[in-house]
């Protein structure tokens, strides 16, 4: 996309998974598979983000198919569906994540790859990112410069600097980061840092999946699923 | 004063006219032109960005009848209206009414600070104060279980009750002041005349306060039930599973997948919808007046 008939488009920024998190609190061991999330021990612990297309997304990785072609949508949906009595609530940022881990209200939910090493080492909470072996979705963010800007030599020196090891080091360090598009800035982290050793694990790459662009259409499509999933489970 | 009544209407409206100019001009600026905006949006089937192609449709409204989802929700939204409207006036009058009549003097400044302090802090960060209370093992919780010597178990995040909860919290204060408005503008004599014929204190409620005081009733009603419908903040943060109303789809309209028109036309529904109760009830809520 960002490469498109031998045009440069973008410059590829940070990426990173939406795949699902646990409280460590309610696990002796990490759980390898997507299915934890239907199971009825945690029935009222389980957390999904109100988004449709990552929603809509996830029930097509649960349903062994592909992100970017959904083929069976009545399968998503039927997945999905048979979730909706296990979930607690929808979470719609970090923060309410990060506030029921901390009252100890959820077992297990969606969860981003950044937000939740964010969550383990920078708020010491007790969270840890699982990569379900079913797969997770990945999302890749770019930098882009709109046709007729007037400060181009400023919109690259902006994008030089975003993509700077020394800056990328120093944000994952202090606040925490999503994975550099860049190896050089991952390289420059330490070997045991979460964005590399985890990450950047060729096990990882196997299982994911990129997404595509999601066209106008797609996306008034999966939310009306999603709207529909979520007025049926009042 | 119906002397000044009289004079203001002899000279009609010329003179006015510089008096209400700044408010009617900030009123089109800034309500008028972006609504008529939203109607055009409304019926179109895309925004015209980026040289876009886009026709006029009633696709959009057509959407609304299509699916029972819409009216579904909107039923919903209109029950949750009902509710909070009928809890702020549970809570509110009373509250009112000793305000009004019952406290004097530094009280009753005080009191009356109270209830206009929710209005000074921004509303998501009532919000997010009501989550700490609600959840399991927040301060209700805590607290009650600290006071009381059996064990109970309250966990009201996430649910319908803490939705309630908090837009009865956000919106009392408007249901007090306006009954305050008119219950203070019942000349006590009143109240003392209807006593000494041998009126009880219950009958002196029912045919002197309340109706003197219903025009104060329906406006702090409308100020309510109208925001209510459209709510979407409170129902997402505090509802939960359960948060799903017609004001949230309008926002996912809009947020999540851009599609302005649908959006436009869900929200010029509900107006339609809530303009149409409010003409229905005025005749009925005048005559109780």
């Amino acid at each position: 996309m960002l490469n498109h008939d031998g045009k440069v488009y973008g410059v590829p920024w940070v990426w990173g998974l939406t795949a699902l998190a646990i409280n460590e609190k309610s696990f002796d061991k990490p759980p390898t598979s997507i299915a934890e999330m239907w199971d009825p021990a945690h029935k009222g612990r389980v957390v999904i983000r109100d988004d449709a297309v990552e929603a809509v997304q996830f029930g097509a990785i649960a349903s062994g198919q592909n992100i970017n072609d959904i083929k069976d949508m009545d399968a998503v949906k039927t997945k999905l569906t048979s979730l909706m009595p296990q979930i607690k609530t929808f979470w719609s940022s970090e923060n309410d994540w990060n506030q029921m881990v901390a009252s100890n209200q959820i077992d297990i939910g969606t969860y981003w790859s950044g937000s939740a090493d964010r969550a383990k080492t920078h708020f010491k909470l007790p969270v840890s990112l699982v990569i379900p072996q079913e797969g997770a979705v990945a999302w890749l963010d770019a930098f882009s410069i709109p046709a007729g800007s007037k400060n181009v030599a400023g919109a690259e020196a902006f994008i030089n600097y975003m993509i700077d090891p020394k800056f990328y080091v120093e944000w994952v360090t202090k606040v925490g980061a999503p994975v550099s598009a860049n190896t050089k800035a991952v390289e420059a982290l330490p070997e045991d840092a979460f964005n590399r050793k985890v990450m950047g694990s060729p096990e990882v790459a196997k299982r994911i999946q990129f997404q595509a662009p999601v066209t106008d259409e797609q996306r008034e499509k999966y939310l009306a699923l999603w709207q529909e999933l979520k007025v049926n489970v009042k | 004063m119906a002397e000044q009544l009289a004079i203001g209407s002899r000279r009609g409206l010329k003179p006015a006219l510089p008096l209400l100019l700044p408010a009617y001009l900030w009123l089109t600026v800034a309500i008028f032109l972006p609504l008529s905006a939203m109607v055009f949006f409304s019926f179109m089937t895309d925004l015209p960005l980026a040289g876009k192609e886009w026709a006029f449709t009633l696709g959009n409204y057509a959407t609304f009848f299509s699916q029972s989802l819409y009216l579904t929700l909107l039923l919903a939204s209109l029950r949750l209206g009902l509710e909070v409207t009928l809890w702020c006036v549970v809570i509110g009058y009373p509250a009112a009414y000793v305000l009004a009549k019952v406290l004097k003097g530094r009280s009753r400044e005080a009191i009356f600070l109270l209830v206009i302090l929710p209005f000074w802090s921004n509303g998501l960060v009532r919000i997010f104060s009501w989550a700490m209370v609600l959840r399991e093992g927040g301060i209700l919780d805590t607290a009650l279980n600290a006071v009381l010597p059996f064990k109970i178990n309250i966990d009201l995040m996430y649910s319908y009750p803490a939705v309630i909860i908090g837009l009865v919290h956000s919106y009392v204060p408007y249901m007090v002041l306006t009954c305050y408005l008119t219950l203070q503008a019942i000349d006590d004599s009143l109240i003392e005349a209807g006593r000494s014929l041998g009126a009880s204190r219950l009958q002196v409620l029912k045919r002197v306060i309340i109706p003197l005081s219903m025009p104060g009733l329906i406006a702090g009603a409308a100020l309510i039930f109208v925001p209510v419908v459209g709510s979407f903040m409170e129902p997402r943060i505090l509802g939960g599973r359960t948060g799903t109303f017609y004001g949230t789809v309008i926002e996912d309209q809009f947020v999540a997948v851009f599609n302005w028109p649908l959006g436009a036309a869900l929200s010029f529904i509900l107006l339609a919808v809530v303009l149409i109760i409010l003409g229905l009830a005025a005749p009925v809520l005048r005559r109780a007046a």
